[in-house]
């Protein structure tokens, strides 16, 4: 089924990139290597700033990859060629969430274990984080696309694009923090699927033309 | 297998100003049909109406008697090969068809298609390090991957030498004989073979 090959295809363009699925992974590490140079070794409570850090190197992975969704394809003229085949643009935006969410999230997710023993992290905890971050990554990424989706037509979209993200991932943030809230940040996610969808769409009508 | 498109008094529209209008005209299987037309007269909207990606216009698309307007299907028949090459600039060539082939949906031998557009010692450079009417070559590539009846070619001469246009029109005039029907821009000297001719001049508005 071509829905399939999108999907493939943009996890093999994501994987060919200099930033692929390394970036993501790596990110996250780097970000907790430097941690106990900032914070110093005796703090004490190393797994609230744990959790932080993951969401912070989420978002970032998420953000700083978001031109591989819409933009570079349109810029060479591929969502053309994409638009005029068999697909209905809802599975082409569909398509595009699920591959930067493979991209940008497994990678951190498979991580988040690992970083987690070398932190201290109980196991529970960790867990908790993970079902967290499958639960609220996904929303993020139908964000961030949305907004790229939107701003497909302003050349130099990169920093407003940011300013306008960065505050809607706050409620993912705050409640990703709080490891009994998964059930809200299922609710966050699926708002942001329903919004997300109708505005790429409206968004690719709008600049195909 | 005979197929025709039939575009009666059209009228096309962006941003509330119209484009072009009263425009009619018809073109069957194995002929092609040159567009002609002053920068800014329509051309490239014209063909990109006809592939379905504008849909604010008035008047009649009809292919083999289907409204085009009405018809909410994706237009498989139709190709479109824009002035924008569809190419990763960080992936071989041979990477890049691969690509196509996952949007078509198809697993054609590309020996055949590298021999015909003359690109196969391109194959394993990059993008990148390829010279414009390379390019250009590769990005036609994308017409011989999966078979479309009718390709819409906006510009398809630019950067090609004498011997590559050449090229181009055997492969068209190959298309063209197993029932197809083409339209291309063009703004040079330097024509193909065409059996009709729209000048857009006499139905833009500017």
């Amino acid at each position: 089924m071509p829905f399939y090959n999108l999907i493939i295809r943009d996890l093999k363009l994501a994987f060919f990139s200099s930033t692929n699925f390394l970036f993501a992974a790596s990110f996250l590490i780097l970000i907790l290597i430097l941690v106990p140079f900032v914070f110093g070794t005796n703090v004490g409570s190393f797994s609230i700033l744990f959790t932080g850090f993951i969401w912070i190197s989420i978002a970032l992975s998420i953000l700083l990859t978001l031109d591989r969704v819409f933009n570079s394809d349109y810029e060479d003229g591929n969502l053309d060629t994409i638009i005029l085949t068999q697909q209905s643009l809802e599975l082409i935006v569909c398509s595009k969430f699920i591959s930067h969410w493979i991209a940008n999230c497994i990678p951190i997710i498979i991580v988040i274990p690992i970083a987690g023993l070398l932190f201290e992290v109980g196991i529970q905890d960790i867990l908790n984080i993970i079902l967290n971050v499958l639960l609220g990554s996904p929303g993020m990424v139908f964000i961030g696309s949305a907004i790229s989706a939107l701003t497909l037509g302003s050349k130099r979209a990169g920093i407003y694009k940011t300013i306008i993200i960065v505050p809607l991932y706050i409620p993912f943030i705050i409640f990703g923090s709080n490891q009994e809230s998964g059930l809200v940040l299922l609710g966050l996610s699926m708002t942001a699927f329903v919004f997300s969808l109708f505005t790429s769409i409206y968004s690719l009508r709008l600049y195909a033309e | 297998m005979s197929n025709k498109l039939i575009i009666k008094n059209l009228e096309c529209f962006r941003e509330e100003r119209t484009i072009f209008q009263r425009l009619s005209c018809e073109i069957e299987s194995n002929q092609t049909m040159l567009v002609l037309g002053k920068n800014g007269s329509g051309k490239t909207s014209f063909l990109r109406l006809v592939a379905g990606y504008l849909k604010n216009y008035n008047g009649k698309v009809l292919f083999n008697d289907n409204d085009l307007q009405q018809n909410n299907e994706p237009l498989t028949d139709f190709r479109f090969i824009g002035q924008k090459n569809s190419l990763k600039d960080n992936l071989t060539v041979r990477q890049n068809i691969e690509m196509w082939q996952l949007i078509y949906h198809t697993k054609k031998d590309i020996n055949k298609i590298v021999d015909l557009l003359d690109i196969r010692m391109l194959l394993n450079k990059d993008i990148n390090t390829l010279s414009d009417g390379q390019k250009k070559r590769v990005s036609l590539s994308r017409l011989l991957i999966s078979k479309a009846k009718v390709w819409l070619l906006d510009e398809p001469l630019v950067y090609l030498d004498l011997n590559k246009v050449k090229l181009l029109e055997d492969i068209i005039l190959q298309h063209n004989d197993t029932g197809g029907i083409t339209l291309y821009t063009s703004n040079t000297n330097i024509d193909l073979k065409y059996d009709h001719l729209i000048n857009m001049d006499d139905y833009a508005i500017l």
